[in-house]
């Protein structure tokens, strides 16, 4: 009889944890942990390297080393975009050498042939002197979750691109030169989400801003929020790497914490911005909502 | 035969041109023309003057600017290293010991060249 009691006990337990929860969600929860924590310092890399910052660009190239077996490791082919560009101006190159850097990404192709292509990424650099927790390894966690599922999904009628940006921090380097490529290469290319700073919630309204979004797009994200209980909040210019293509004339459409309405991670840019500051459950919710942007896309 | 006889002090002075065009062409390779447009409109006409005509004048022009550019490099640089702020991170991922020896070694060129103009053309 006592065994009984526990065992209805724990059935109760285990079911008020899941409740509310889409499946598998508390597993890309736990990832995007774990992602945060290696990127952050919080834990050690596999090689025993504490990455308290993703500046340098040794520090970089080791970020996104992880980020391409990480990838890997959900059983995508993650590839590296190597760049060398310019710097700002002439006097500057004269001085420096070209600036190198390496966006990350992965191609989830499409079960039915198309040509589209749905790029969604996030920075993976940090400013210098901050762990960039929020800004942006919760952009990353985002993303990398996101693209777990979309691999997942049975049927996608489009091609998804995945994509790490190297240098955001430097006037969006890393994805100026991947949206150069793209167009460059032709690609047809249906959209592009960029996420940055998806971390802070400390109202708890679960709400976000979308930036500059293009009108097919903002109606999408607005009718998918609404089911999903996220209030939405539009907002104008480019703050991040949506900046780099919105320049190239690409459909875009930014995803980030209240940053213009005031509910925003204080630390950014900041030693501070770690690991312990970031909401996991904001996290998790705004995750929710651009997988099922994602997993509309791939339906239609 | 001695080697003295094959390489003069005018070789030496033909070889400070070299970097400012391995620079140039380090552009060139990522599509930009303009640092070895800057090589050429200043550094031939010198480096013709020099092997040509032994203009000391075209020498001088060139010491100096060695110098200039030395001076430049090594207050920028150093300013970056103190100013953290606002400094891409890709800039001052270059300020190595490397950078500063290259800075050194343009600056001490300039004022050998200036200081020995005569004897080496
Ligand atoms: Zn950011």
């Amino acid at each position: 009889m006592k065994n009984l009691v526990v065992l209805l006990l724990f059935v109760l337990v285990g079911s008020q944890v899941t409740l509310g929860q889409t499946p598998g969600t508390r597993h890309t929860g736990s990832m995007q942990k774990e992602l945060v924590a290696k990127l952050t310092g919080h834990l050690p890399l596999e090689s025993g390297f504490v990455l308290t910052q993703r500046s340098k660009s040794f520090e970089r190239a080791i970020a996104a080393q992880y980020l391409e077996e990480s990838l890997k490791s959900i059983g995508l082919q993650a590839r590296k975009h190597q760049y060398t560009v310019s710097n700002i101006n002439l006097i500057v190159d004269m001085m420096f050498h070209p600036i190198e850097g390496t966006n990350i990404y992965a191609i989830i192709p499409a079960t039915n042939a198309s040509d589209e292509y749905v790029v969604f990424g996030a920075h993976y650099d940090s400013e210098p002197g901050s762990p960039g927790a929020i800004d942006n390894a919760s952009g990353v966690a985002l993303c990398y979750a996101v693209a777990k599922q979309l691999a997942e999904l049975q049927v996608r009628n489009r091609n998804f691109v995945v994509v790490f940006f190297d240098q955001e921090e430097d006037d969006e380097i890393g994805s100026r030169a991947f949206a150069q490529w793209a167009k460059e290469e032709g690609r047809n290319v249906h959209s592009v989400h960029t996420t940055d700073l998806v971390g802070w919630d400390n109202n708890g309204n679960r709400a976000v801003e979308l930036q500059s979004p293009a009108a097919m797009l903002e109606s999408t994200y607005k009718a998918i929020a609404e089911r999903l209980g996220i209030p939405i909040h539009i907002t104008t210019g480019a703050s991040s790497d949506n900046k780099s293509f919105l320049e190239m004339g690409f459909d875009t459409i930014a995803i980030s914490e209240e940053w213009f309405n005031g509910d925003h991670t204080p630390h950014i840019h900041k030693p501070t911005d770690v690991y312990s500051t970031v909401n996991f459950e904001y996290l998790s919710s705004t995750t929710e909502l651009v997988y099922e942007v994602m997993k509309q896309l791939a339906e239609n | 035969m001695k080697i003295q006889s094959y390489i003069t002090p005018k070789h030496l002075v033909l070889l400070s041109f070299t970097p400012i065009f391995v620079k140039g062409f380090e552009y060139l390779l990522i599509g930009n023309t303009h640092p070895l447009l800057v090589a050429t409109i200043i550094g031939l006409p010198l480096a013709v003057l020099i092997w040509f005509k032994q203009s000391i004048w075209a020498l001088k022009i060139w010491s100096v600017l060695l110098i200039g550019y030395g001076t430049i490099r090594l207050l920028l640089s150093t300013t970056l290293l103190f100013v953290n702020k606002g400094v891409e991170a890709a800039i001052q991922d270059q300020l190595t010991p490397s950078y500063f020896i290259w800075t050194i070694s343009f600056l001490a060129l300039g004022i050998f060249l200036y200081r020995r103009r005569r004897q080496l053309v």
